[in-house]
């Protein structure tokens, strides 16, 4: 819980490090070209940072803004359709435009004057998107979201713990197309909406959403989640500086456990998922003290299973991330390529409401389909 | 004195008549007559029957709500609405207007889709424009007289039996009906829409007289069934319907698929059409008629955008395409469309080649001469100039 303004690049790379890391593969691609956008940004003198939402009027408007949809099938978008559609005027250059955009549309359909800019996940672009798109409003970005790392559906929100609706929201094509959805039967149905609208739309889409004064959001927020992805990434960069093992280090900062090291052998793509979610299964073969032994980890946009000999090791809604084995760097889905040395980790959940009843049905593994029971993290001492 | 025409009184007892006449022009779509017929009986009996008045009596700025259900009639049959939908898109539009409208119309005339706007007029006490968007139903959005005639659309609202609703603004009609597909298979495969359109736009390009129309073709049918008269010597005197083939259904291959129900189906001819059978495209509506022998199908009869209706051969009862199954004895009609759709525009909309079928628009009764011409060239098979195709 704080309020902080970064000042230097490397406070921006500790930050979005961190944000991979609660990412857990995805939230919104590598870090790097993100690192790059907050600089230019703090260069021109954009504000970087965030704020306590205790030092946030309780009447605010807030609201958050995100991405939705997976990537592209290979070979992307069918011409034939393209041509039929009549699809040559692209309307936004990127998402941030379309989130800047779909929050504008959401503010003037509501005729509310935007107070605070909340992410829904911590991730890369899905935390720095929303950054900074309240820097291009002139309003605050609060310390805090809305899961407390990145999930692939909207209904996996403690928002929705909390049983406040993701509705009113408007979701934007690239294209200029706008959906508003003003009443919804359930979050669920708003994230099949969504997901049918990338379809539609060829390719992700953006969502600004859950437009609730500063008061009713901070009882939902993770709060002090951006702070936490902050100081995750100083430990890992401390860590480096000292030559120390950037690893353990972290996943002592986190009290968490080190679940594997190995090399990535593969990764099993999923053909059907294109468009509304990227799944797949990456294989790791053990190195070092795991020398022998098997690694699994299941994706759908972000990390859910890891079974480690076949035995599930950690699952959903802890988090579980995969770091260079060397640098301690946390790697996104897209980073995650043969030959590459990982360290696979695992920490608690940023928020307890995760190991209630009610989160482990939105976040657990049978959330997902598996049949398997939630396996916590193991504690350091056990 | 010029006596400005003022309209007629729909009653309870017309409702029949109106759903029977709005299946024939729904060409196998626009939805079950019978569902729609419950629907605006159920809206008449509670606040009293609709006036129907003339596209004339519109004012340049009067706003104007379309009604309509989207999606695969093969779900909608079992996917019965919750009955709080039409209410709940018409408060929306309303809210998006501003102001009160001055007139309920069809988005297109179908079994559903002609008598849902009725019940909607009944409910909030507004007139119903004797008038639609098509002249027909065709199964998409932007197939409209309104995209012809070029008027630019705000919102279309979509809600469902579950209480989900959408405000689509998409960037042209094809957009809006692009999106507003994705969401109904999301939302289950059908939903109930809503739109508002300005006087002037649809006074320009609606078509007029087609709830007229509809009630007209269904009275000649009811009478001649009751009369004991063939439909199919009565018909073409209320809309030049030009009878195709007489059999019997043989086979229908139906799948619900992207929001729409796809498929064909044929008609192995009786009595004096013996010897050949005639296959039916659809996409919900009829597109395509062929006649041929032995699963080839060479001779087309009549295309989109032209009118392909069936009915049961005795009662002159039309059947959707949802409806159609193996050994109903039926008679296929063509009726000419509406003149726009003969024009380059229109065609570009709604001709054959849009459905992806590599067949050259020739109106109806032009076949039907040449056929009657030069019976021996029946089978050759057409070149088309179809673009991309």
């Amino acid at each position: 819980m704080a309020t902080r303004r970064l000042e230097s690049r490397t406070e921006i790379e500790d930050f979005v490090h961190g944000l991979v890391l609660f990412g857990t593969g995805g939230g919104g691609g590598p870090a790097d070209p993100v690192i790059e956008r907050l600089t230019t940004a703090l260069d021109a003198g954009s504000p970087v940072g965030w704020t306590d939402i205790a030092d946030i009027p309780p009447d605010a408007w807030t609201f958050s803004v995100a991405g939705v949809g997976g990537k592209s099938p290979p070979g992307g978008p069918d011409p034939a359709v393209l041509q039929r559609t009549g699809l040559d005027r692209l309307a936004f250059a990127d998402p941030q435009q379309m989130q800047l955009a779909a929050a504008r549309r959401l503010t003037e359909l509501y005729g509310v004057q935007p107070g605070a800019v909340i992410a829904v996940e911590l991730g890369s672009s899905n935390t720095v998107n929303p950054m900074l798109v309240a820097a291009a409003l002139g309003v605050p970005f609060v310390d805090g979201d809305y899961c407390g790392r990145a999930k692939p559906e909207i209904q996996q929100s403690t928002l929705e713990i909390e049983g406040r609706g993701v509705w009113p929201l408007v979701f934007l094509d690239r294209w200029g197309d706008v959906v508003h959805i003003p009443e919804a039967a359930s979050t669920a149905m708003v994230d099949r909406i969504g997901r049918h609208l990338c379809s539609a739309a060829l390719g992700g889409v953006a969502v600004a959403r859950s437009l609730l004064p500063a008061g009713q959001a901070s009882q939902a927020l993770v709060r002090g989640s951006c702070e936490a992805a902050y100081l995750a990434g100083c430990t890992l960069r401390h860590a480096r500086e000292q030559r120390g093992d950037p690893v353990s280090a972290v996943v002592e900062h986190l009290g968490g456990a080190h679940l594997f090291d190995g090399v990535v052998e593969s990764t099993e793509e999923d053909p059907e998922s294109g468009y509304q979610f990227h799944v797949c299964t990456h294989h790791v073969t053990g190195s070092g003290s795991f020398h022998g032994r098997r690694c699994a980890i299941w994706v759908k946009n972000e990390h859910h299973i890891v079974w480690v000999d076949d035995v599930p090791a950690v699952t959903s809604p802890d988090i579980i991330a995969v770091l260079d084995r060397i640098s301690g760097r946390p790697l996104t889905n897209h980073e995650i390529v043969p030959g590459q040395a990982v360290a696979v980790i695992a920490s608690p959940p940023l928020d307890p409401r995760w190991r209630s009843p009610k989160g482990l049905a939105l976040l657990g593994p049978r959330a997902f389909g598996f049949g398997l029971d939630y396996v916590p993290t193991p504690r350091a001492d056990a | 004195m010029v006596v400005k025409p003022q309209g007629f009184r729909l009653e309870a007892s017309d409702l029949l008549d109106l759903a029977t006449g709005s299946a024939v022009l729904g060409t196998g779509g626009g939805g079950d007559p019978y569902i729609g017929r419950l629907v605006a009986a159920g809206a008449i009996a509670a606040h009293g029957p609709v006036t129907v008045v003339p596209l004339s009596t519109l004012s340049d700025d009067d706003v104007v709500v379309l009604v309509s259900m989207s999606g695969a009639p093969t779900v909608m049959v079992e996917k019965i609405p919750s009955g709080r939908e039409l209410d709940v898109v018409y408060r929306r539009v309303v809210e998006y207007a501003g102001r009160e409208p001055n007139a309920v119309l069809a988005v297109e005339i179908g079994g559903i889709n002609a008598l849902f706007p009725v019940a909607t007029a009944a409910r909030v006490g507004l007139p119903l424009l004797d008038a639609d968007g098509m002249g027909r139903a065709f199964p998409e959005f932007q197939i409209t007289s309104f995209n012809v005639g070029g008027v630019t659309f705000g919102p279309r609202f979509v809600t469902d039996e579950k209480g989900n609703v959408l405000r689509i603004e998409g960037i042209d009609a094809r957009w809006i009906e692009r999106i507003n597909r994705h969401a109904l298979v999301a939302m289950g495969g059908s939903v109930i829409t809503g739109l508002a359109l300005r006087g002037q736009d649809v006074r320009r390009t609606a078509i007029a007289g087609s709830i007229s129309l509809a009630l007209a073709i269904g009275r000649t049918l009811r009478r001649a069934r009751e009369e004991k008269q063939d439909w199919r010597a009565v018909l073409p005197g209320v809309c030049d319907a030009l009878p195709l083939c007489t059999g019997k259904v043989t086979a229908v291959l139906r799948r619900t698929t992207g929001g729409f129900a796809r498929g064909h189906a044929d008609v192995a001819g009786m009595g004096d059409d013996a010897g050949s059978t005639v296959r039916l495209e659809f996409q919900n509506e009829h597109l395509l008629a062929r006649r041929g022998h032995d699963a080839a199908y060479p001779e087309v009869l009549a295309s989109t955008p032209d009118l392909i209706a069936v009915l049961e051969t005795d009662t002159g009862t039309p059947i959707t395409t949802e409806a159609l199954r193996f050994g109903q004895r039926v008679t296929i009609v063509g009726i000419p469309c509406q003149p726009i759709w003969r024009t380059p525009r229109g065609l570009e909309l709604a001709g054959p080649c849009y459905f992806g079928f590599d067949v050259d628009y020739v109106p109806l009764e032009v076949r039907a001469e040449s056929r009657a011409r030069a019976p021996e060239h029946h089978d050759r098979r057409e070149e088309s100039a179809c673009p991309g195709i």
